[in-house]
């Protein structure tokens, strides 16, 4: 796939166009084009999603929309340390976790706001993710993937083995239930679904806006060549494990928000289904199908993804059952094997040549 | 203390029985050097092809790995020819391909539940073969036949398997390949056929954990997942790759989940085993057998 | 090349997905009452889950042969399933699709009380009548909702006639008790019950010697039976899952625990395929259930003959509170002559079912308390033993059902 032209024009390599723009009037004025067109349509989807709610009125597609923007955001926080820094962290559902029963616990027993918890419980996830981190980010592949799958299992079994945690009442396996009794903004609880939409929303763009500062500051730059080349990249100076260790801070306390948006938006978190595997699994693919370590990548892969779970499940879930892992598997296995590098990139490589298509038109159209 | 040797034997017995369901991820992860994420679910089918023969045949469930070693190891061997594979083609340059978790975890996915639709959700087990129930006592001791079996089986199993490696021309390809592609492919060793080979083993080795399981286990689709998580533990504490140290790691969580229980619930010994795993991975990384070469 | 293979992966992944979202369940017309159920039927607790569909399906099909309901004009049942693959986020999802995009006039499920929970406060914000046909923990009807509706008994009802039984016993057969163990799988339904052991245990004066959760993941439950061995309990109380029934009525065997009696609390003890997988082991085993094939009530032996037929194995309790469930709906829809969901939950609170063919349990009525709860619910215990056809399960307690000419065999031998 790398590098082959795959139209023998040539002129939708960017490289070409940068280096010859000051050169080729036309190659400017359409780079000027494709610019204004890349934002009008970044405008417009914008536009789309915030008055998404208004035209989806139905809560289900509204739920599965939630829970997709969900994905996309968790993802999202996994790709700062499982995509920049180039380990394969399995266990992401523990820093979820840590979010949601500190959130959970505190509005529980001493009525504070989950807005608060939210910000407390990553914090903790922090802490957690340093436990875990600072001794196990130095290892490559495998080991770093076992390490974070024990931890998050080890914390599953614990959790379920406590009632109480000192004051704090975790209520072991059977989890804790919010009771829907304050609905409004300063208790996170809502009766209808557009609220949960628009925060799920708000932090999506929160944190693809954060990715983006991120993959263009000298932090980016460092964890990209720490991921490549760790090697060459001490070598030269670059303090690839402490770039690291900050990567996974920021990617454990963005997850841990998602925690309390998860108790808030299901009202009930056990450890068997908020500390699962399934879940730490669940990111991991969609990183790796959408594509790891780009900023469209994990919003690509949920987008694509979660509805292959979802509506397989409703249409054979009980015709045949388990037919709709079965279909999730085999995307799964199909995707890798056709694109080991996730579907970003062909995708980025059609949405290119339409926008050059239509920059094109434009410039023949003005000639005109 | 009685108590406690007893315990600890118990402990031996089954952890040799988990080291050997193990044996065959530690095989693939020498080679391929990748985690087999669909580990359990062979272990899995493995079991159900016991069950089947043994039950169908009626014959002593040990005479099944007649038919199930080498069903497994084509089992295994076009698994990977044929779903693995393009992985390694495509990804020639990266040494780890985490893809493989993903496409493994895939193949976990299919397999399991395509066991759901074709044989359903019962739990099947041999209630009448010749092991079953059958224990040995030494005054208040007691020790499980089919457990020793099992253990006896795992031994022999991780001898044959290391004297395979050491000794015999296939295995030193093999052994050779996992060193080092390039220069085993330079010298004649076509890469992707160990590969194939080294899975087909591994599979095989779960063969052998499956008849060792079935006398006194259930067998039904999600049964795998149960051995998954487990597998990975004693591999990591024994060294991946090493397959002494699958057994010794096998035996170590043995011990735990049998003499733990006697100071505390059940249940904490569990988050015992995932502790010793991380202090474990945090002092010594290569675990207790592997090669520093390796992580 | 390779770029063409995506694109023809991608366009088959498509067509897929295309084919899902437009050749759904067809609409259904006018005349039909929807009910989904929300169960597992893949995961772990798939085995269970298809029992209680089976059962589902054969009420449901008898209903809608016998004219449908009547008051609505011989409106059709129809059953639409959601898998809860046992996972609370999986069940909230499925529910929310079922009332807002199938617009179902009933629910039901989920098994799992971890699932139970956020369904059924699902149900409850959108005023959608639950059925709970099983999920035994107190709490699923102490949440004050409006719309639920349990069949089964709650698990303090279970432990009460638990330790009933147990008090009966040592009068009935003058053997004292007095050491218990209490082994259950570490989980919400484990866990409650032995809370109320425990209560229980104190107020009736018995020694608990063992307290012991285990997970229900576990690969040898041997270091549990040294436990259970060494403890030298009189009793042994068990809550188990399949798979770990299966191990752990095997194990005990196998270390000739000396006990009087096992009693257990359905579950995996009563799963259809636990005397087939255990065999003698499971002999002399006491077993709580909602329900029993040689119950003496009109009605049930047919019934369980033809879910036999059907499907190869008998009803359980789970499966038979399953399909009282139907038939509880049917008459609410009989009474409330509406689809509305409101005229269905008022008819379903006012519910006093005490013939027709549903009502082949135990108990004479299903009637709904103020909490849900159906009032009249209430266990009864068998044991697994031979009375000359091969190990089947015995009614044995309370003594008024107990089966013509069998004793109970206690203590065990």
């Amino acid at each position: 796939m790398t590098g082959k032209p795959i139209t023998g024009t040539g002129d939708n390599n960017t490289p070409y166009e940068t280096d010859d723009a000051f050169l080729d009037r036309s190659a400017l004025a359409r780079q000027v084009v494709k610019d204004t067109i890349n934002k009008v349509l970044l405008g417009a989807v914008l536009i789309l999603v915030l008055a998404l709610p208004a035209v989806i009125t139905s809560p289900t597609w509204l739920h599965i929309i939630v829970l997709i923007f969900f994905y996309a955001y968790l993802t999202t926080s996994w790709n700062m340390v499982g995509g920049f820094a180039g380990v394969l962290p399995l266990g992401h559902a523990v820093f979820l976790g840590i979010g949601a029963y500190t959130s959970t616990v505190l509005s529980l027993q001493y009525g504070i706001s989950p807005w608060l918890g939210m910000f407390v419980g990553g914090i903790l996830a922090v802490a957690a993710g340093m436990v875990i981190g600072l001794p196990t980010l130095k290892m490559r592949g495998a080991y770093f993937a076992l390490a974070t799958i024990a931890f998050a299992e080890g914390v599953r079994v614990m959790v379920e083995n406590i009632e109480y945690l000192g004051p704090f009442k975790l209520n072991g396996p059977r989890g804790l239930q919010i009771p829907p009794l304050n609905i409004g903004w300063g208790d996170f609880m809502f009766s209808s679904k557009v609220p949960y939409y628009y925060i799920i929303l708000v932090m999506l763009l929160i944190i693809l806006f954060l990715t983006w500062a991120v993959s263009r500051s000298k932090l980016g730059y460092y964890l990209t060549a720490g991921g490549e080349e760790p090697e060459a990249a001490q070598a030269l100076g670059v303090n690839v494990s402490r770039a690291k260790v900050i990567a996974m801070a920021l990617s454990c306390f963005f997850t841990a928000l998602a925690g309390t948006f998860y108790a808030q938006f299901s009202l009930f978190i056990h450890p068997k289904s908020t500390i699962s595997l399934d879940i730490s699994f669940e990111i991991a693919f969609i990183a790796l199908i959408g594509g790891r370590g780009s900023i469209a990548g994990p919003v690509l892969g949920a987008l694509l993804l979660r509805p292959v779970s979802d509506l397989s499940r409703i249409y054979f879930g009980d015709i045949l059952p388990g037919m709709h892992l079965v279909i999730y598997g085999v995307v799964l296995i199909l995707v890798m094997i056709y694109q080991p590098r996730g579907l970003q990139e062909p995708l980025t490589r059609i949405y290119d040549r339409v926008v050059n298509r239509m920059a094109a038109g434009f410039i023949k159209g003005g000639d005109k | 203390m009685i108590y406690l040797i007893e315990d600890t034997i118990n402990g031996i017995l089954m952890g040799s029985i988990y080291g050997l369901t193990a044996l065959g991820l530690t095989i693939i992860f020498g080679v391929l050097k990748v985690v087999n994420f669909a580990h359990g679910t062979l272990l899995m089918v493995s079991m159900y092809a016991a069950y089947w023969t043994v039950s169908l045949s009626g014959l002593h469930p040990y005479l099944a790995l007649v038919i199930v070693v080498p069903v497994m190891y084509v089992f295994g061997y076009y698994l990977q020819d044929i779903v693995i594979k393009p992985i390694f083609k495509a990804e020639k340059d990266v040494r780890e391909p985490s893809t493989v978790i993903i496409v493994t975890t895939g193949v976990w996915y299919v397999l399991d539940n395509l066991t759901l639709m074709v044989f359903g959700p019962q739990y099947r087990s041999l209630p009448d073969n010749p092991l079953q129930g059958k224990m040995i006592e030494l005054g208040e001791m007691f020790i499980s036949v089919p457990k020793l079996w099992g253990a006896i089986t795992a031994v022999a199993t991780a001898y044959a398997v290391y004297y395979f490696f050491q000794k015999t021309r296939t295995g030193r390809a093999i052994r050779a390949c996992s060193l080092d592609r390039d220069a085993a492919s330079l010298s004649g060793i076509n890469q992707y056929k160990i590969y194939n080979m080294a899975f087909g083993l591994g599979t095989a080795v779960t063969g052998i954990a499956a008849v060792t399981l079935v006398p006194f286990y259930n067998t039904f689709p999600s049964v795998g997942v149960l051995f998954d998580i487990k597998g990975f533990i004693i591999v990591v504490l024994g060294g991946l790759g090493s397959i002494p140290g699958a057994i010794i790691g096998g035996i170590i969580v043995g011990i735990i989940e049998s003499v733990g229980p006697q100071f505390m619930t059940a249940t904490w010994t569990e988050a015992i085993v995932y502790g010793l795993f991380l202090l474990v991975l945090f002092v010594k990384p290569s675990g207790l057998f592997g090669v520093k070469y390796d992580w | 090349m390779k770029f063409n293979r995506f694109w023809a992966a991608t366009a088959v992944a498509g067509l897929l997905i295309s084919g899902l979202i437009f050749t759904g369940p067809a609409a259904a017309g006018e005349t039909t009452i929807k009910i989904g159920n929300i169960i597992p039927l893949s995961g772990p607790s798939a085995s269970v889950g298809q029992q209680g569909k089976n059962a589902r399906e054969m009420a449901v099909e008898e209903i809608n042969a016998a004219g449908g309901i009547k008051s609505l004009g011989g409106a059709k049942l129809e059953m639409l399933y959601a898998d809860s693959e046992s996972k609370p986020e999986r069940g909230v999802s499925e529910a929310e699709r079922l009332i807002n995009t199938e617009k179902v006039n009933v629910l039901t499920g989920c098994w799992n009380s971890a699932v139970t929970y956020p369904t059924t406060a699902v149900a409850e914000r959108y005023g959608v009548p639950f059925i709970v046909p099983v999920s035994v923990s107190d709490k699923i009807t102490e949440q004050g909702f409006k719309n639920v509706f349990r069949i089964a008994a709650k698990d303090s009802w279970w432990t009460r006639d638990q330790f009933a039984f147990l008090k009966d016993m040592q009068t009935e057969f003058n053997t004292p008790v007095k050491k218990l163990a209490f082994v259950y799988e570490n989980g919400d339904w484990g866990k409650g019950m032995a809370g109320q052991w425990k209560m229980l245990a104190e107020k009736d004066g018995y020694e608990v010697v063992l307290d012991e959760p285990y997970p229900s993941t576990a690969t040898d439950l041997s270091p549990v039976v040294q436990k259970i061995r060494r403890s030298r309990a009189d009793v042994l109380l068990l809550v188990s899952n399949a798979a770990d029934a299966i191990l752990l009525t095997n194990t005990l065997a196998e270390y000739k625990v000396r006990l009087k009696a096992i009693v257990a609390t359905g579950g995996g003890h009563a799963d259809p395929f636990f005397i087939k997988a255990v065999g003698k082991n499971a002999r002399y085993l006491f077993d709580i259930v909602e329900w029993e094939a040689d119950i003496n009530k009109p009605g049930a032996k047919e019934t369980n003959a033809k879910y036999k037929a059907k499907y190869g194995y008998n009803l359980t309790g789970e499966a038979v509170d399953a399909y009282v469930s139907m038939y509880v709906i049917k008459d609410a829809l009989e009474r409330a002559a509406s689809f509305d969901k409101d005229a269905i939950r008022k008819a379903l609170a006012e519910t006093n079912l005490t013939s027709g063919p549903g009502m082949i349990v135990g108990y004479d009525a299903v009637q709904f308390d103020n909490s849900g709860q159906n009032s009249h619910a209430s266990p009864v215990i068998v044991q697994i033993n031979d009375a000359g056809n091969g190990l089947e399960r015995i009614t044995v307690w309370p003594k008024s059902a107990r089966r013509a000419g069998y004793t109970p065999v206690f203590p065990k031998p």
